[in-house]
């Protein structure tokens, strides 16, 4: 029993891996651009500066492409030099957009190369839009949560991040986090009668030694990517993988499209790097190329099978609005080198539909490259430095995530030369939906004893916070472009999706663990 | 050599001046080498400004620390992506991933935060009224230069 699978992300590397379990012979085929070595793994960051040779080099690019500089545009991602084979561009394929940026990846583990490790399961409510349910999906989150190592406990936001099991002890709290956590616990009531609530968050990063990965030893690197691997990526599932029976990863294939013989699919067919074309016999097929991916395969195999091909409805994402915040009992202090970089709390709202909560993670300042954030102060340099250094173990960011439905006018298209179209409009609503739940997180943050600096307030563009999906839904109802509850195809009957092609609704919640563990879910049942 | 226009020399003069008014002492052999390094690698460096005005910003600022910081003051409000700021960032971004020069640009002073914050309105009060003077500098040049 064969399965061909397209891709090496998140939902590639679970899918694979219990389908591998159930002994399915895999084949991967992927794009799979490699992240260069680890260097000096266990020096912290700060460390890095003086120990490394060139450290302009490592911590700027060769060509200086890790510099901020001033610029026009609003949204700057700043990723690191060393993380340049997670968004390098893949020329076979071509997007265009209108109200979307739309980011895709071609690195073996995907975009969670470049991930911050926040995993949150959905609740019952949030997935009351899906053909199954909470108790259908709990034994993959705790599955998924043993292979990679999930930090975090149940506590405040227990209702809103249900236990699944396999949780370990949470990661130790940076001492900033720290201070905001405690002083939300001693205003917890009126938290409370905000509908507010904070908690631990949920991490793919150890708190202890497991399966061969340290526990976090606190870097402070996370975002030049870890050199210990205490804290996930996929590509790590595709390092254990490789070396199994039955399994095979095939690098340097761009998968173009599948022929079919009508009802199902027979080969698959990639061009590799060299320019050479190759085709596969496939028993079965499993997309899990990415959203966006494998919108595109599917539909260039329509077209070319049909003449036509059809449009492709429901993308959702979540909106991210981005929220700076003081804490001013910390101004002035030394801010904590050695700590975990990303998140470690979070701060949720209620709604009245559960559906509707909105999910914030705080991330309080600790290592970074200063000059993006120096650079924006409506000062001198010279000046802005100084405030920076007396403010930087104060500062901190709250991220809110906004939920998102499928609806018709967010569709993917093929364009004329074989560019996927991207087209996205925010719900009428959203606007109103913002504005409320700032308001609540404004009042929240300065019950902290922090100070919400006017006019900083970001809203990132639609496609900004890489959570795609819902373009091929799984329902229970049959019709075409659609997929049964365990992700197979209607249109071609050995045909699986196990990306967030499939997801009927998107939470304000962070996507991949669900990703991770409904792909594992679909293939502890295909057949 | 990283540009026609910009000699190897005229660069290391400009990331000493620089460097003196961010750090207050010279940049180290290491920093130095990166900043002209940086010219040859990165086109955006070396692009000069449409405007005039945001050039002779880079011209003053090559004249010492003190008119560094008035024309990187003017240059954040007038011009915040001319050539000056995008050398001066590009020059901090330098700094700060050298060990030699990490700390010193990113240690607090302690102290009490009710003090820090008036030195704050006080530093804002100090940077509009540089970037004044950068701007009146200007002028009269442009003034001189015609008469
Ligand atoms: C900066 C950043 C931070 C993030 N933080 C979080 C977070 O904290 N929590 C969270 O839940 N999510 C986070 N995300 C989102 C998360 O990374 C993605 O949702 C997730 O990785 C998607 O996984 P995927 O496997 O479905 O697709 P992808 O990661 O897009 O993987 C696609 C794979 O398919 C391969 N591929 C694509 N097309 C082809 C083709 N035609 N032929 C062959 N191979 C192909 C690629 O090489 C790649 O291996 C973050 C994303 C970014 C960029
Ligand atoms: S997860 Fe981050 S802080 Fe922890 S060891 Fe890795 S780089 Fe260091």
């Amino acid at each position: 029993m064969r399965l061909h699978v397209v891709g090496a992300g998140a939902s590639a590397a679970h899918f694979a891996l219990t389908a591998l379990e159930r002994g399915f012979e895999v084949v991967v085929l992927d794009v799979g651009r490699t992240r260069p070595p680890a260097v000096s793994p266990t020096a912290s960051f700060g460390e890095l500066k003086s120990e490394l040779d060139d450290p302009v080099e490592y911590f700027l690019g060769e060509h200086f492409e890790g510099v901020v500089l001033p610029s026009d545009e609003t949204e700057y991602y700043g990723f690191p030099p060393n993380k340049a084979h997670v968004f390098a561009a893949e020329e076979r394929f071509r997007l265009a957009s209108e109200g979307f940026e739309p980011l895709a990846s071609f690195a073996k583990g995907g975009l969670a190369e470049a991930w911050t490790g926040g995993v949150y399961p959905f609740t019952e409510a949030e997935l009351v839009d899906w053909p199954i349910g909470w108790d259908e999906l709990r034994p993959h989150y705790e599955d998924v949560a043993r292979r990679i190592g999930i930090s975090g406990r149940a506590d405040d936001l227990a209702e809103h991040l249900p236990d699944h099991g396999g949780l370990m002890e949470p990661l130790r709290l940076d001492d900033h986090s720290s201070s905001l956590f405690s002083t939300y616990e001693k205003k917890r009531e009126r938290f409370h009668a905000l509908g507010c609530r904070m908690g631990r968050a949920r991490s793919a990063t150890l708190s202890a030694d497991h399966a061969g990965r340290p526990a976090c030893s606190e870097l402070g690197r996370c975002l030049w990517t870890c050199p210990t691997n205490s804290l996930y990526t996929p590509w790590l599932t595709f390092e254990e993988l490789e070396g199994r029976e039955g399994f095979t990863y095939l690098p340097g294939r761009y998968v173009d499209h599948f022929e079919t013989d009508g009802g199902r699919v027979v080969r698959l067919v990639a061009s590799r790097d060299d320019g050479e074309q190759e085709t596969h016999d496939v028993e079965r097929l499993v997309l899990a190329a990415g959203t966006l991916s494998s919108a595109r395969v599917f539909l260039e195999s329509v077209r070319r099978e049909r003449g036509e091909a059809p449009r492709l409805s429901g993308l959702m994402d979540n909106r991210q609005v981005l929220q700076p915040f003081v804490n001013l009992r910390r101004l002035c202090r030394p801010w904590e080198a050695d700590a975990f970089q990303y998140h470690q709390l979070v701060m949720t709202l209620a709604a009245d539909d559960p559906r509707a909560s909105v999910h914030g993670l705080v991330t309080t300042l600790k290592t970074a490259l200063i000059h993006p954030i120096v650079q924006s102060l409506p000062l001198d340099l010279k000046s802005a430095l100084f405030v920076f250094k007396n403010a930087h173990a104060a500062l901190g960011l709250l991220n809110v995530n906004l939920h998102d439905t499928r609806r018709a006018e967010n569709t993917l298209e093929l364009g004329p030369s074989g560019e996927l179209r991207v087209r996205y409009v925010p719900p009428a609503d959203e606007p109103t939906r913002i504005g409320a739940a700032l308001r609540r997180y404004r009042r929240a943050l300065r019950m902290l004893g922090c100070f919400v600096p006017p006019g900083m307030t970001h809203m990132r563009p639609m496609g900004a916070s890489v959570h795609y999906a819902g373009t091929v839904p799984m329902t229970d109802e049959a019709r075409p472009l659609t997929t049964t509850r365990d992700g197979r195809s209607r249109d071609f009957e050995n045909l699986w999706f196990a990306d967030g092609s499939t997801f009927p609704f998107l939470p304000a919640k962070n996507l991949t663990f669900t990703l991770m563990a409904n792909a594992s879910r679909i293939a502890a049942t295909v057949s | 050599m990283a540009d026609a226009s910009e000699p190897t020399a005229l660069l290391e003069e400009e990331c000493r001046v620089f460097t003196r008014y961010l750090v207050g002492h010279d940049p180290d052999a290491g920093a130095l080498a990166a900043y002209v390094r940086a010219h040859e690698r990165d086109a955006r460096l070396s692009h000069p400004d449409a405007r005039a005005r945001d050039e002779k910003l880079l011209l003053l600022a090559r004249r010492g620390p003190r008119r560094a910081r008035a024309a990187d003051a003017c240059a954040r409000i007038f011009a915040p992506t001319s050539r000056l700021r995008r050398k001066l960032v590009c020059l901090l971004a330098v700094l700060e991933v050298r060990g030699s020069t990490a700390l010193e640009l990113d240690t607090a002073d302690g102290g009490s935060s009710a003090v820090f914050l008036a030195r704050c309105v006080l530093l804002c009060a100090a940077a509009g009224g540089r970037a004044l003077a950068a701007l009146l500098l200007l002028s009269f040049e442009r003034l001189g230069e015609r008469g």
